[in-house]
Order: structure tokens, then C-alpha cells, then sequence
């Protein structure tokens, strides 16, 4: 499989240019571009609508209808087949965690992706209650999503991406409308994972706590900041 | 865009009329019985779409894809009918022939004349449209908040499917994916019957029941009848000129 | 699922569309006023959830559902499915308007039938009791389905039909095993996700 194989040190582990999506008459992407290496983590800036949400969506070939060129791993891709073995490998921690978790229970949701990837029913439980452990959330395993606070959904939801065993995270406003001490929390695990990622932000505690590097997104294009 | 603007202010001023002419129309074309006739209707009804399409109130892609939709049915019925099933086979049956015949016609004529008359109709249109022709209250009440919330809903379900698919869910023919989407509408549901209390304690914390918009119902204008009344009169003139009754 | 405009005689769809207008009248007069926004966003998690398809074979097979929905419903399956076929008719073109009352009874005989004989399995907490109701929402909401076109399309249209009707009730079957196999996921969930769903979630099983 291409993500087992060894990669050069200089070759990054995302690489994304000339991205170009619409919404309606706007170009909300217009000509993007960011790479990932490993050992980084990128936060992505922007303004709310700047199109943050759509530059990770995109890095995970989830949209239709975006123009441009993404290379996960040294490997180019471009059909849906391209990119379907990627999402997992891949772990996209979308920004409404309602959105992601649509199980009967956290530990349910958290076994979804690993079934996906044809783990048993056996090992997926087993691999959703370390993530879980991991997390320090074990307690919630049998709760209902949306019986859970909103720290709680988000970590439950973050399960979910640590269940597959990622390389890489993409994370979208991962802190969003959390209090200080959910923020903390969420932004602890995230350094613990000791994972490579692309965070899209625009909440500046979250921004100082991950960021090794910085872009900032506006007018459908990235700069360096 | 101008064009396009003045279709949708068209269809905001007159969707009590349109909705009755399609409804007289569907009726109409269902009762009647005479081939010549209902292949006049059918040209009228062509004559409509082309209309519309020309005056851009109606894309052609979606004209053809509802005639294409109605006629998988209509092929099944075109294919079965004209056969009598004894037991030494099927025997070729002329009343089946006769019958195929004003299916195809039928079927073919309301879905053009359906379209042709609504072109432009979104679900609140439509519940505008139902309260205009004084529908009973409750039903429209039900109308306009479904129509409210389906957008809202499918959106949701577009997210929640975006999200399933970015951990490596691919739909195929298996129990992996009856799992998956018995969960997908067993959240949907759930988040409906969530929405409900809510949108339910804010109707009662602004005095409850007629918080329900149904839209106001004015007195219609005579020109607002012009659609029903037009579509009366081609229906009225094929029946005549084939010699119908 | 639906039956075109021009398949069905006069007086079938005379009496089609009465049948129909009883049970909309019922379902209106029994749906109080506090349960209108849960009969209509049910409608429209319904609608949603009928646009999914599940791959088979070369083609696909999308959900029919109005057993569950009559399940939840009650009663209240007759306007919320009149409203749901009157938007498919205006929006997507399925079906035309004289044909409209022979394809609400159609759908929401089996979905008020349903809701009848399984209130008692889902009231029930035990999962296994929760996931054969789900199943049985199925079975009879799409077999009933099925069954009732094939009476229509042979009552209504004429003798000349009945191979159509067998056709038709044939094409159900993938339909049938795919709301059963889904409602039995469905139902379970359900109950979990909203506690005390027979009370919260559903139309009149206060009553």
C-alpha cells in the first residue's frame, strides 16, 4: 500500500496547488496551495466564510467540482478511488461534531471507521475503546452523542479519527465555540497524538498552542504569515 | 438573470393559478379516452415546455429528465399490456394494444403539462400555492413546514455523509452499508424529533398555535385564474375537435 | 413506486381519490396542533431519507420508508404523505394530480396498518423486540405497498394489467428487503437516540 511505503524526508506528506472551488458565483478557493511535512503542524488562517472548511474538504477529495492537483503521500490523486483508501489514513475532524457523530452511542460512532476499513466488529471495539482510553474519555463510551457537553463531542468525535490510526490530521476549528477549559483539553489531546497536522483556525489560543508554522487564507488564496 | 428574475416574480404572483391549471390539467388528460385527442394534448402540452423552456423559466435537462423518469414506468405498462396471458403464452390482445396506446399518450401529456405550468415552483411555492386554493388549514400549516425544514434536513444529511465518507465509508450492495445508513436515518429522525421540541416550545412561547405561518390568503385577481382558464380552453378545444362526447 | 398519470380509469381514480380524502380528513382531525411540527419535520427527515440509494447490481435501490413513517406517525402518515407525494408531483414531476389519491392510499394504508400492529412490538425497551418492529415496518409498509398498487392496477385499470401488477409487485421485492433489513438497524437506534421515543418522537401514542 502506498502510505506504508518509507518516505523521504523532503517529500511532504500533503501537497495541494491550484486549488479552485466555487459556492455559487464565488470562488471561494482560488488557486490555493499548502504543503505538510512531517513533524509540522500548520495552522491555517482566515476569517469565518474564507474557505477553510472547504481547503480540508478538498485535501480529502470530499467536495465535487474542485479544480486543482493533491498529492497524499508522494501519490497524486484525483478519481474517488484515488482518495478513498487515504480517508482514514488521512483523519478529518470536522467542524461540527454533530455532523460526525450519527451513532446510537460515542463508542458506536468511535468502531465506525474502523469497520469501514474491514476490521472486524471485534477489533473495531477494540480500537474505538483505546481511542477513547487515549482520550480519557472511556467514561462515555455507552452515552448517547448528544447527551455529551461540547468538549465532550468534540473529543468523542476526535475518537472517531484516532480509530483508524492516522499519519496525518486535518482538523477544522477544532476549539470552536468551547469554554476555556474544554479548549485546553481538546488542544492537550491534539499535542498528544504527537501527529502531523493541518488546523484550520481562527481562535488565537489554538493557533499559539499547535502552530510550527503559519498560512493565512483570503481571497480563495494561502500566504505564509 | 433579468429573464430569470422576472420568471420567478411570475411564479411568486400567480401559484394558486398555476397549481390549479396542472391539477385541471393532470385530470383532464387522465379522463380522457380518445387517441386523437389526447395526441392533440400532448402537442399542446410539447408547445408549453417549449415555452417555457425558450422564455428560460425551464432547463431542457430538466424537462427531459422527468419525461425520461415517467416513461421506465410507461415502458413496463407499454411492454405488458398489449399481451394476454393464457395458458399455451402470452397472446397479442387488441383492447391491451388500444390501452398501451393511451397510456403512453397520457402519461407523456401530464408530466410535459405538469411541468410546463410549474416551472419555477419550489416547496414554498407550492404551499403558497395549496393555502391560495384554500386547502384545509392544517394541511398547509404541514406543508409550509416541511417545506421549511427539507432544505435544512438534506443538508444535513449531505454533511453527515460527507463526514461518514471521510472515515472510509463507501456505499456497496452489503450489510456494512444497511448498517451505516439504518444509523444515517435513525439520526436524522432523531434530530428531527429534537428540532420539533424546539421549534414547538418557541411556538408556544409566542402564544402558540397560529405561530404556524400559513401565508395570508388574499382575494385573487382575475388574472391569476389566466392559467387555469387557458389550459381549460386547450383541453375544452382537442375534446372538440376530435369529436369527443 | 409511484403510478403514472393514465394507467387508471374514472371511476377508479373517482374512488381512489375519496378513500384518500377520508383518510386525510382522519389524519388532520387527529393530529393536534402541538404535534404539527413533529408530524412535519418527520415528513421531511422522511423525504431526505428517501433520496438515499443503496447500490445493486448495476443500478440502485432507494428507501421507501412509509411503514416507519407510519409507524411514527399513525394517522397523521395520510397528510404527511399527501404532502410529500404533492411535492414529489410539483417538484420532481413523479406522478401527475388525478393520480395522486390512488398513490397516497397506496403508501399510507400499509404506513397507518404498520403503525397498528407494531406499536405494541416497539413499545417495548427489548432490542430484539425493537429490531423485528423495524423489520416489520418493512415488510409491510413496502409488501403492502406492492400488494395494494397490484389490487389498484388490476381493479382500476382492467384485466389487461395483470401482468404489469405482477411486474410492479416483482420490483418491490429488492425495495422490501432493504426497508426491513434498514428498519431493523433504524429502530433500535432510534430508541436509543431519543429515550422515551414513543412518547418524544412519536405522533399519538400519548393518546
Amino acid at each position: 500500500m502506498s502510505s506504508e511505503r518509507a518516505l523521504s524526508t523532503t517529500e511532504p506528506l500533503l501537497r495541494a496547488r491550484d486549488l479552485v472551488a466555487s459556492r455559487g458565483a464565488r470562488r471561494v478557493l482560488d488557486g490555493a496551495a499548502l504543503e505538510l511535512h512531517e513533524g509540522e503542524r500548520l495552522v491555517v488562517l482566515g476569517e469565518n466564510g474564507a474557505g477553510k472548511s472547504t481547503l480540508l474538504m478538498a485535501l480529502l477529495g470530499l467536495l465535487p467540482g474542485v479544480a486543482g492537483e493533491v498529492e497524499i503521500f508522494g501519490r497524486p490523486c484525483r478519481t474517488e478511488a484515488d482518495f478513498a483508501p487515504n480517508r482514514g489514513p488521512v483523519g478529518l475532524l470536522f467542524q461540527d461534531p454533530d455532523d460526525q457523530l450519527f451513532c446510537a452511542t460515542v463508542a458506536e460512532d468511535a468502531a465506525f471507521g474502523p469497520l469501514n476499513r474491514g476490521a472486524t466488529p471485534e477489533a473495531a471495539a477494540r480500537a474505538a475503546h483505546a481511542a477513547l482510553g487515549a482520550l480519557g474519555i472511556a467514561r462515555l463510551a455507552d452515552r448517547p452523542p448528544h447527551a455529551l457537553s461540547g468538549g465532550e463531542k468534540r473529543l468523542a468525535a476526535l475518537a472517531g479519527v484516532l480509530a483508524m490510526r492516522p499519519r496525518v490530521l486535518l482538523l477544522d476549528e477544532p476549539t470552536a465555540s468551547l469554554e476555556a477549559g474544554a479548549t485546553t483539553r481538546v488542544l492537550e489531546a491534539l499535542l498528544g497524538t504527537g501527529l502531523p497536522l493541518v488546523v484550520a483556525t481562527h481562535d488565537p489560543a489554538c493557533d499559539a498552542a499547535l502552530g510550527t508554522r503559519r498560512l493565512r487564507l483570503a481571497d480563495g488564496r494561502c500566504r505564509e504569515a | 438573470m433579468i429573464a430569470s428574475g422576472r420568471i420567478a416574480a411570475g411564479v411568486a404572483l400567480h401559484p394558486r393559478g398555476r397549481l390549479a391549471a396542472a391539477v385541471l390539467a393532470s385530470v383532464g388528460i387522465a379522463v380522457t379516452s380518445h387517441r386523437l385527442a389526447l395526441a392533440l394534448l400532448l402537442l399542446a402540452a410539447l408547445g408549453a415546455c417549449a415555452c417555457a423552456i425558450v422564455q428560460g423559466a425551464l432547463a431542457a435537462g430538466t424537462a427531459l429528465g422527468r419525461v425520461a423518469a415517467v416513461n421506465g414506468f410507461v415502458a413496463l405498462t407499454a411492454l405488458t399490456l398489449p399481451f394476454a396471458w393464457t395458458a399455451a403464452g402470452p397472446v397479442l390482445d387488441p383492447s391491451g394494444v388500444e390501452l398501451a396506446w393511451l397510456v403512453v399518450l397520457r402519461a407523456n401529456a401530464v408530466v410535459l403539462a405538469c411541468t410546463a405550468l410549474l416551472a419555477g415552483f419550489d416547496a414554498a411555492t407550492l404551499a403558497r400555492a395549496a393555502a391560495g386554493l384554500r386547502a384545509p388549514d392544517k394541511l398547509c400549516r404541514l406543508l409550509f413546514l416541511i417545506a421549511r425544514y427539507l432544505d435544512l434536513l438534506g443538508a444535513e444529511r449531505a454533511r453527515i455523509e460527507r463526514a461518514m465518507r471521510a472515515r472510509g465509508f463507501v456505499p456497496r450492495s452489503d450489510r456494512r452499508t444497511v448498517e451505516a445508513y439504518g444509523k444515517l436515518v435513525a439520526a436524522l429522525l432523531a434530530g428531527a424529533v429534537a428540532r420539533a421540541e424546539r421549534v414547538e416550545r418557541a411556538m408556544r412561547a409566542r402564544g402558540f398555535g397560529r405561530a404556524v405561518p400559513a401565508a395570508p390568503v388574499r382575494e385573487a385577481k382575475a388574472r391569476e385564474w389566466a392559467w387555469a382558464g387557458g389550459t381549460a380552453c386547450v383541453l375544452a378545444a382537442a375534446w372538440a375537435y376530435a369529436g369527443v362526447g | 413506486m409511484h403510478l403514472a398519470e393514465g394507467v387508471l380509469s374514472l371511476p377508479a381514480l373517482a374512488a381512489t381519490a375519496s378513500l384518500a380524502v377520508a383518510g386525510v380528513a382522519i389524519g388532520l382531525k387527529r393530529l393536534e396542533d402541538s404535534r404539527l411540527p413533529l408530524a412535519a419535520l418527520l415528513g421531511s427527515a422522511f423525504l431526505v431519507a428517501g433520496a438515499i440509494h443503496v447500490p445493486l447490481g448495476v443500478g440502485s435501490v432507494h428507501l421507501l420508508l412509509n411503514g416507519l413513517a407510519g409507524l411514527l406517525l399513525g394517522w397523521a402518515a395520510f397528510p404527511v404523505l399527501l404532502a410529500a407525494l404533492l411535492l414529489q408531483a410539483a417538484l420532481f414531476g413523479f406522478g401527475g394530480f388525478a393520480v395522486l389519491g390512488a398513490n397516497l392510499l397506496i403508501m399510507a394504508v400499509p404506513a397507518v396498518l404498520a403503525h397498528y400492529l407494531l406499536r405494541g412490538l416497539a413499545s417495548d425497551a427489548a432490542p430484539w423486540r425493537l429490531r423485528l418492529a423495524g423489520a416489520l415496518a418493512g415488510v409491510i409498509g413496502v409488501g403492502g405497498a406492492g400488494a395494494l398498487a397490484a389490487v389498484v392496477l388490476t381493479l382500476g385499470g382492467g384485466r389487461e394489467f395483470a401482468g404489469l401488477a405482477a411486474l410492479f409487485g416483482a420490483a418491490h421485492l429488492p425495495v422490501l428487503a432493504l426497508d426491513a433489513a434498514l428498519g431493523a438497524v433504524a429502530v433500535p437506534a432510534l430508541a436509543r437516540l431519543v429515550p422515551d421515543f414513543t412518547r418524544r418522537g412519536t405522533v399519538e401514542w400519548a393518546r
